[in-house]
């Protein structure tokens, strides 16, 4: 929304009213708590970007995980990205985080929702995480999980780490949480129920997972899922309905303090936590509010020190702000066009293949996104270490587009027309309407149906009473985490529940050959032989095109200068557990 | 006769508030997206999405499940948020205060310019002074409260610093509520001028103001004693009406100003479809308008004796 310049009239009761107002105003800001002792320079050294990085567990061997994740890098330390120009890290103070959406729930049956579930990655920690370069490290395991067999996993846990109420963390907190992880009544149950047959406690720090089958994405869940966050053994009992409300127990460098919904979530740092020295701030308050304009005025007047999702359009002008710093970072949301290759005119593959020839992508990139966006050059994105630096950018070519739809029957005589759905918000509008204009000069004439979520959805995920073939184009963005096996295999595989193009899928578009690739893709854990995979699977995909990847976003957050070392990472990390303030 | 009035009104409450629940309770449900989707993401697992539905009643047929709700209501049970377990009216109790201060605030924001300069307009009938009010009046109804919200933040929050942009009263005090109960205020003031206005112009060329007038009252009395009074009763019955639009606008200032009060809480247990919430505060609202309104028809007496209540 554009902010309106012009100056309001105001009545001159009004005025008067304000001044009275104004005079018996907000108290002054609490004064800050005495600083805690400066961190030594080994704590200050402290702050690296993998969650893991204990000081005191070497790391040791990891075992290679099933998944395509990183290829299992011991949690060495890496420098954060702004720790150096950072300076000297000062314990204490406290920052507001201003976000968009209340948590839905804190309740780990629950989904959060995107802002929850961020939250409580600080609060939760999980066995696994992700660092800023999209790596699985271990978190509460010392290391990657010992996989004697394909079906078993065993981890084995950090020692001398506490809950937040002050009890130790051992295998049997592990199994009680993962009671909760399995049963059907939790939100994200329904791969752990199908795979998982039962879990160990081999002995207070050793845990076991004995799968059914195997899971390849696994340990990527593992790493992503932050609902897989650690609680001790008997908290739903214990606190009943006020878990999730008043009470949220984890390891996490920050405890819960108090959540008033539309207002604000308190953390506050975890004095016993077990990464010595972390984490340096004393208080994180996240505030939501819903208005986008307002959010980015709380940045400027000082009200708020970080924005965790700015609009690009604000971010272009935030820029050029004294005092505030925009921070930019590859992330794994891609805008997609999905073809439903179940109904005319995307079951032929010429179709499919001259939409996307004609489709400009780097136009979207630089209207849509204004320069916050890469357009896609193979399946992953710039950041991630499967991307192929030398792979080049998809071709935009009209006239081959032409020449296909010829091919395809379709001309001036017989022009192609399609539907584009869109869920009903301005980015997936925006760019739609653009693609709609690109195709026009070929004479294709696009409908552009904005709708909302659920409808949209349910036919492509082929919901239960939605009709799978009553849509021919998609445009929406898939959230993908940070794990490979994403953006490899879980909108291609014939097994995964969001293959919305039904590629492969009965009924739709057939290619057996690279169905293999793309099982292939999921499940090589061997970099180079993962690469070569990719490539052959984005050849593939380009030749079958069940779906056009427009664009790969950027996450981009503001923060005001005074908070240091903080970084637009990647997930579901931690980015305030390095984070300090500078007082002065 | 006053109280069997008050009787028999409280009596017709009754299937008002019952209407106005078995409407928002037919929409919610028949807007797209339900509480389990929003509880369990996006492409949830089907068995799961079974179970959780059959745990919240969801599977009951409407009307079963709107028996349910009222006859546990009618118990005084409002249920609990489907997703933070909180009691409704524990949530209700703990926003209404913000709102009321909100709505109380706006509504002493619209009376306070608007009479006054209601007053002024109609006895300088035509002089500069009254063809201002009245420009500024047109503009206070034209200007959406959402924009006018966001030009009171840009101008006093960000560029003068004078005021918060928003923020909960426990942390920034009253200041919190200045800016969103001008916003909200505005409209309901310019309406406020404008009735005053052409009811005072009625009243002043009455018979009993002349006499007044010519019994050498000052000027100041005749106008604010004599005509006020009775200039006022079109006046509070729009007040009345307008209590409604004024919780409506308390929807859209607390979120722009993130007050949270009860509209914040509406829209975004309406985004989550926490059905009992939404349910619940469209009760408290509903009975807000109804008992704000008997208060309206009550004043009338007091204000005018010719009123009769049959």
């Amino acid at each position: 929304m554009n902010r309106p310049r012009r100056v309001p009239w105001l009545h001159g009761g009004a005025v008067a009213l304000v001044c009275l107002l104004v005079a018996c105003g907000p108290a002054a800001p609490p004064a800050p708590t005495a600083a805690p002792p400066k961190p030594t320079t080994a704590a200050a050294a402290a702050p690296t970007s993998a969650p893991a990085a204990a000081p005191t567990s070497a790391p040791a061997a990891a075992a290679k995980p099933a998944a395509t994740v990183a290829p299992a890098k011991p949690p060495a330390p890496t420098a954060a990205p702004a720790a150096a120009a950072a300076g000297e890290p000062i314990r204490g103070g406290s920052i507001t985080v201003v976000h968009s959406n209340n948590p839905r729930s804190l309740n780990p049956r629950m989904d959060g929702g995107i802002d929850g579930n961020f939250i409580m990655t600080h609060v939760r920690e999980r066995f696994l995480g992700i660092n800023e370069k999209g790596d699985i490290v271990p978190v509460l395991a010392t290391e990657m999980p010992q996989r004697p067999d394909p079906l078993t996993y065993i981890f084995k846990l950090r020692q001398g780490v506490q809950f937040h109420d002050g009890s130790p963390f051992t295998a049997e907190d592990a199994q009680y949480s993962f009671n909760i992880f399995l049963d059907e009544k939790t939100a994200f149950s329904g791969n752990y129920r199908k795979f998982i047959r039962n879990t160990e406690v081999v002995d207070p720090f050793t845990f076991r997972i004995n799968m059914k089958s195997p899971w390849p994405d696994f340990l990527s869940d593992m790493a992503n899922n932050s609902g897989l966050g650690i609680l001790p053994k008997g908290a739903l009992e214990k606190y009943g309905d006020d878990y999730g409300v008043k009470v949220v127990q984890g390891t996490g460098p920050f405890m819960f303090r108090e959540w008033i919904k539309d207002d604000r979530l308190v953390l506050v740092r975890n004095p016993n936590y077990w990464q010595t020295g972390l984490p340096y701030l004393d208080q994180i308050i996240f505030k939501p509010i819903p208005e986008e304009s307002v959010q980015v005025i709380n940045l400027r007047t000082g009200a708020a020190d970080v924005l965790l999702d700015v609009p690009f359009k604000e971010a272009k002008a935030l820029e050029s702000e004294p005092g505030i710093r925009v921070l930019t970072h590859g992330a794994g949301v891609l805008e997609e066009l999905m073809y439903n290759t179940l109904v005319p005119p995307f079951n032929d593959t010429k179709v499919r293949q001259a939409v996307a020839l004609a489709i400009n992508r780097q136009e979207i990139a630089d209207t849509v996104f204004l320069g916050y966006a890469e357009v896609p050059t193979d399946l992953l994105p710039s950041w991630h270490w499967g991307h192929d630096p030398s792979s080049k950018a998809p071709e935009y070519n009209p006239e081959k587009a032409r020449q296909l739809l010829t091919e395809a029957g379709y001309g001036p005589s017989k022009p192609l027309k399609f539907e584009i759905r869109c869920t009903n918000q301005p980015m997936f509008v925006d760019q739609a309407i653009l693609i709609q204009a690109q195709l026009a000069k070929l004479g294709i004439e696009v409908t552009v149906t904005p709708m909302d979520k659920t409808l949209f959805f349910a036919p492509m995920f082929r919901e239960a009473g939605s009709d799978p073939k009553s849509w021919q184009a998609g445009l929406e963005d898939y959230g993908f985490t940070t794990a490979t096996f994403s953006f490899v295999w879980e909108q291609y595989s014939a097994d995964s529940t969001i293959n919305t193009a039904n590629y492969n899928m009965p009924g739709g578009f057939q290619n057996p050959e690279a169905a293999k690739v793309i099982e292939q893709a999921a499940i090589e854990t061997d970099e180079t032989k993962a690469k070569a995979i990719f490539k052959q699977e984005y050849a593939m995909l380009e030749a079958d095109m069940p779906l056009t990847r427009l664009s790969f976003l950027q996450n981009v957050q503001a923060v005001r200068s005074r908070v240091k070392n903080i970084s637009a990472l990647v997930g579901d990390n931690y980015p305030f557990m390095y984070a300090w303030v500078d007082k002065n | 006769m006053v109280l069997r009035y008050i009787a028999r009104r409280l009596v017709m409450v009754v299937p008002v508030v019952i209407g106005v629940t078995v409407v928002v309770f037919t929409l919610i449900r028949l807007a797209p997206g339900d509480p389990v989707q929003a509880m369990l993401g996006e492409n949830p697992d089907p068995q799961v999405a079974v179970l959780r539905r059959r745990a919240l009643g969801l599977d009951q047929p409407l009307p079963v499940q709107y028996g349910i709700w009222l006859a546990r209501t009618l118990r005084g049970d409002l249920g609990r948020s489907l997703f933070t377990r909180e009691y409704v009216t524990t949530l209700i109790f703990d926003r209404a205060p913000t709102t009321i201060s909100l709505a109380g605030l706006s509504m002493l924001v619209a009376i306070g310019i608007g009479v006054p300069a209601g007053v002024l307009a109609a006895t300088r009938k035509d002089s500069w002074s009254d063809n201002l009010s009245r420009l500024l009046a047109m503009l206070g109804v034209s200007m959406p409260v959402f924009w006018l919200g966001l030009i009171l933040i840009i101008v006093f929050a960000l560029n003068l610093r004078l005021l918060p942009a928003g923020g909960s009263l426990d942390q920034n005090g009253p200041s919190a509520l200045v800016l969103p109960a001008i916003a909200l205020g505005a409209s309901f003031a310019a309406l406020i001028m404008r009735l005053t206005r052409s009811a005072m112009l009625e009243v002043l060329v009455q018979d009993y103001v002349r006499t007044a007038r010519a019994k050498g009252l000052h000027e100041y009395t005749v106008n604010y004693r004599h005509a006020l009074k009775a200039a006022l009763i079109p006046v509070i019955t729009v007040i009345g009406f307008q209590t409604g639009t004024l919780l409506g606008g308390a929807v859209l200032t607390e979120t722009i100003f993130a007050l949270p009060g009860l509209g914040r809480l509406l829209t975004s247990s309406i985004n989550a479809r926490d059905y009992p919430v939404i349910l619940g505060s469209v009760l408290a609202v509903a009975l807000v308008f109804v008992f704000v309104n008997l208060v309206v028809d009550v004043l009338y007496a007091l204000l005018d004796p010719r009123i009769k209540y049959q």
